[in-house]
């Protein structure tokens, strides 16, 4: 972890360790405050009723581990939901990342015409949750949708086909649907990369570094604490992908698209099994503690830190 | 020191939680105990007639319900001015969502609009008032009303909701497309074999899909087919901890039939079938399709709306030897009072205004279904606009040619439903056999009802 | 020299060329739904993916203002502003308190603190609902703006990590100096810190803004009366899977739904991209 590296490193100059434990926890404090009003006492409830058949309607009931047992020995559901988040996750993600970092690229200078191209590819990004788009959606791949005019005047297609409802195609369509709203991503690489001071680029044209050893000496070490954050969160939001498919296709058809988080919505809300629900969370959590502790633990080896003065 | 510091947090926070939660579950378990004590008995101490009452009042609908319905509140409230009813309306999606988190906090509203497949989940768990006191002591008038409209709210001989107005399904038809197909409309005598020859007859002549879906879809059409075969038949069991027909065989044909009409064209693939959201979105509307076959009676108002020419109703298909009708009257929604209202009587008496009102019902113009008060039909059959005509005569149709509806669905019933659904979509394109998926289904859903009656 | 001047001419284009057909891709939705806002209720399915309008006409928009039950869009609108402005410069302004804590100073616990915060984002939201929903409405928080905005107050961990991200790249010599010019934590943070974030910060608040302008569940479980409904809640009631839907008018909110974020986003990008470039500052 950086910043814990940091903290780690015995700073010379730091031995007011006192008023450093003062100053720290006043100011993480509107953040500890909220954690433990706001956070820990639903996270701690469901903890609590991942141990209880709780219908929502009536008091839990404890059954201790009885969840967690169902969930790995009888849920074929489970299993399917892991799959499928597992696939989007490990294509859409490195896909709209490569895709977000790219175009920052292409956006970083201050050219004619570039806040307009930014604002272009950004569109996207802000109809994603809106009820819109599930129509539009459908309006480019259903049945009747834009690809398939286009394909049909192309005389490339034999049959009536909707990409969102194939049990082939559907997941990719939601995948596109993914990448193609790389705004978030876009927008923090931009400003990862203007973070840059302007004077390394310029001592690298003078020591006669062309574009590509720039990019590799100079821009990816630089923005290696903002890929750190894009991929940890980027990943999280991969794993509690939820709107699109709940929108779009209800995991249809027959779970080619259903995501764990939709799956958990679906039992505790759908079928009222919020114990269950509260379990299927937490071993989610599980899993993307692991991932994220991954990434952390590696990032000491190829994040590099301003901050840490060498 | 790390460590300490994180051990006294960790105290602190599970102190805090406990503090919370402990408080939270006893005033659970309090409300609980004042439910139980209270299921039946009718507290009229509390409140008098003349007292300052606000409730709130739920419901989800469209643009046009959420008006009908605030119209009928105000003149409700002229009447009764000590009455303020506090509108909480929202669309479907979301609704039920929003009435679980207030059930688990011990906030549902007075009056709160109903489902069919909820209310005995809701009932079940004591969260509902039994009204069936308030038609004794002449409160809620049902006089106009008949037993079969009265009968989707009753679970265990108690009334838990009022129907708001009655529904069948129908199939929708365009007889155009008929016509110029050459085939015979449909008649209420139509069998499922009959049913086969028209769809298939009309995608031949016509390469338009004979029907949108299978009559029913997968899960009332099914329901509607295994009810034909015996007076003891249904989905569900009348208890609802398992299923409620012992023969795979019908589950089988259903879908064989299914399979077949899909293969030959003649109804789309559910790929199709899954993108139309909204009954302006249907392929009769789109003139794709000549026929739409699952679908409740009131939403010709709209499918005929958006289609913007004249379209006919019909009965789904009878089976050749059939034992009785799969057909039944449904409730389309209900009103429920909470169990935990404060004002009992209030709640009732909007209910019952909702229900009898004439002036109210000219507002609402049979928008939640038929009126179930004969009073308030005979009141608006003469100026009802074509649509709501033919749906009045559809509903009086199928009273002829029905059975009673079956038991209420269990809970678990969310959840096979999805399976149901899963297993047809994996039968149309042939990842599963119609025999296979008989089987499958009979274990999972058995298992999950079991699992839900605990 | 020539040659050279071709070939920049000739990137030059490809750049542009690119962009714009990807650009494409990138609108067409867009440009669909601002489209369908204008077209009447047949047009909208029939030559559904036509980019023009047979006419310009604003019928959707009048009749999608009137909205629900006599309350109408500027309701929602004003509901949606009030909630979203006041949590944007809640998140914003506490998330960067907590950032430069985290980031930057060493106290006891921090470890153990900051792994708390990143597990707080791996729970779904979706079963945090009912324990939040009970602990509020115990408050007696339920159907006002409270439940929505004041949780904003106290950082936002996806902001916190970002801010601590970019303090990641400032040097620490900075602060040094500043100690020695007898700068104490708060002055280092707001004098030294704040501006050089600065991209951060209106990036988080474009995020901000946008994610509490589009959340649906939280005002749907919070917010009962219809009056205090937002956008984002009242756009849903357009559609209902039994009646006729006014697509029309619920394309017509839509696009000017999308209008506050848009501006948003078009005023604060060239903050961003502004940055501390500029200052010119040297490792």
């Amino acid at each position: 972890m950086v910043n814990i590296q940091t903290v780690k490193d015995k700073r010379k100059g730091i031995n007011k360790s006192g008023y450093n434990n003062l100053a720290g926890y006043a100011f993480i404090s509107p953040w500890l405050i909220g954690f433990i009003i706001f956070t820990v006492f639903p996270m701690l409830l469901a903890l609590y009723f991942s141990f209880t058949e709780y219908d929502v309607l009536s008091t839990p009931k404890w059954i201790g581990l009885e969840n967690y047992r169902n969930m790995f020995t009888s849920d074929d559901r489970f299993r399917t939901a892991l799959s499928v988040t597992f696939q989007y996750v490990f294509t859409a993600i490195p896909l709209r990342l490569i895709f977000a970092l790219f175009i920052a690229m292409l956006f970083v200078k201050n050219r004619k015409l570039v806040p307009l191209y930014r604002t272009i590819y950004y569109l996207p990004s802000i109809i994603g949750g809106s009820v819109a788009v599930a129509v539009m959606w459908r309006q480019l791949f259903g049945a009747d949708g834009a690809l398939n005019g286009v394909l049909s005047a192309l005389g490339l297609l034999d049959k009536q086909i909707s990409w969102i409802g194939n049990p082939d195609t559907s997941l990719w369509t939601l995948i596109l649907l993914a990448v193609w709203q790389f705004g978030s991503p876009m927008l923090i690489f931009l400003a990862g990369l203007k973070q840059i001071p302007s004077s390394y680029y310029e001592s690298a044209s003078i020591d006669g570094a062309n574009g590509i050893q720039q990019f590799v000496k100079i821009t990816l070490p630089m923005l290696t604490p903002i890929i750190l954050f894009n991929l940890v969160m980027q990943v999280i939001s991969g794993f509690m992908a939820f709107t699109e498919s709940y929108i779009i296709t209800q995991g249809g058809p027959f779970d080619r698209t259903l995501f764990y988080a939709l799956y958990l919505f679906q039992q505790g809300f759908q079928f009222y099994n919020m114990g269950y629900a509260c379990a299927l969370a937490w071993v989610l959590l599980l899993i993307m503690g692991v991932f994220t502790a991954i990434i952390f633990k590696t990032s000491n080896y190829w994040v590099y830190s301003e901050s840490k003065g060498e | 020191m790390a460590k300490k510091w994180s051990v006294l947090l960790i105290a602190m926070a599970l102190m805090t939680s406990f503090a919370l939660f402990g408080c939270s579950n006893a005033d659970d378990t309090s409300s609980k105990d004042n439910a139980s004590a209270g299921t039946g008995t009718t507290d009229t101490s509390q409140s008098s007639d003349n007292e300052k009452v606000t409730m709130r009042i739920t419901w989800w609908g469209s643009q046009t319900r959420h008006d009908q319905t605030l119209k009928v509140l105000e003149m409700f409230q002229e009447k009764y001015p000590n009455i303020t009813f506090e509108p909480e309306f929202t669309a479907w999606d979301g609704y039920w969502e929003k009435i679980a988190t207030e059930a688990a906090a011990g906030s549902l509203p007075d009056v709160w609009q109903q489902d069919y497949q909820y209310i005995a989940q809701y009932a079940n768990k004591g969260l509902l008032l039994d009204m069936q006191p308030y038609v004794d002591n002449g409160k809620l008038d049902l006089t106009n009303v008949d037993q079969n409209s009265i009968a989707g709210g009753i679970i265990n001989d108690k009334l838990y909701g009022i129907n708001l107005g009655n529904n069948s399904l129908c199939m929708i038809y365009d007889p155009e497309i008929f016509k110029q197909a050459g085939v015979a409309e449909p008649t209420p005598d139509l069998t499922w074999e009959d049913y086969v020859n028209t769809v298939k007859t009309i995608h031949e002549k016509t390469g338009l899909y004979g029907d949108e879906n299978i009559p029913g879809n997968y899960f009332h059409g099914l329901n509607h087919y295994i009810r034909q075969h015996g007076p003891e038949y249904d989905l569900y069991s009348e208890d609802g901890t398992k299923l409620g027909y012992d023969n795979d065989k019908w589950f089988e044909e259903f879908f064989s039939m299914e399979l077949d009409l899909v293969k030959t064209g003649a109804i789309p693939l559910p790929e199709i079938r899954n993108e139309i959201k909204t009954p302006e979105e249907g392929l009769v509307v789109s003139k794709k399709a000549a026929m739409v076959g699952a679908i409740n009676s009131n939403q010709i108002v709209a499918v005929a709306n958006a289609a913007g020419r004249p379209l006919k109703m019909t009965l789904l298909p009878k089976a050749k030897d059939q034992v009785r009708e799969g057909q039944y009257i449904k409730p389309s929604m209900f009103f429920s009072i909470s169990q935990d209202t404060k004002y009992p009587d209030q709640a009732v008496a909007f209910v019952d205004y909702f229900i009898n009102d004439i002036e109210a019902n000219k507002v609402m113009m049979a928008e939640r279904g038929v009126p179930i008060s004969s009073k308030v039909r005979e009141a608006l059959t003469p100026s009802l606009p074509d649509a709501q005509k033919q749906m009045f005569d559809y509903v009086d149709l199928v009273i002829e040619n029905s059975s009673p509806i079956g038991p209420p669905q269990p809970a678990g019933h969310a959840e096979i439903d999805k399976l149901l659904k899963s297993l047809e979509e994996q039968i149309c394109y042939e990842q599963i056999t119609p025999a296979d998926a008989a089987i499958k289904f009979r274990e999972e859903a058995n298992k999950i009802l079991a699992q839900n009656a605990q | 020299m020539g040659l050279r001047k071709e070939k920049r001419i000739f990137t030059t284009i490809a750049y542009h060329g690119f962009i714009w057909i990807f650009g494409f891709f990138m609108m067409y939705p867009v440009l669909w739904l601002i489209a369908s806002s204008f077209k009447d209720e047949a047009e909208i399915f029939q030559k559904s993916y036509s980019l023009i309008p047979s006419s310009l006409k604003f019928d959707n928009y009048m009749q999608g203002w009137k909205g629900f039950g006599g309350i109408s869009f500027g309701t929602f609108f004003k509901n949606s502003f009030v909630i979203v402005i006041l949590s944007t410069i809640g998140q914003v302004a506490s998330s960067a308190l907590v950032a430069y804590g985290f980031a930057r100073i060493k106290f006891v616990g921090q470890r153990v603190l900051f792994a708390c915060m990143i597990i707080t984002m791996l729970l779904p939201s979706q079963v945090l609902m009912i324990p939040q929903y009970i602990l509020f409405s115990r408050l007696g928080w339920v159907n006002s703006f409270r439940p929505l905005v004041v949780p904003s107050y106290f950082g936002y961990p996806f902001f916190i990590f970002l801010m601590m991200q970019f303090m990641e790249g400032i040097p620490r010599e900075l602060d040094e100096a500043a100690r020695i010019d007898g700068c104490n934590q708060w002055g280092i943070f707001f004098r030294i810190l704040l501006p050089l974030i600065r991209p951060a910060m209106i990036t988080s608040a474009i995020f901000s803004f946008y994610w509490k302008w589009q959340d649906f569940f939280g005002p749907l479980l919070y917010l009962k009366k219809p009056n205090l409904y937002p956008v984002s809640l009242a756009l849903k009631m357009f559609s209902d899977p039994a009646a006729v839907t006014d697509w029309g008018a619920m394309f017509a909110m839509s696009t000017l739904s999308l209008v506050p974020v848009f501006i948003i986003f078009v005023m604060c990008q060239k903050y961003i991209v502004e940055g501390i470039s500029t200052t010119g500052l040297k490792g």
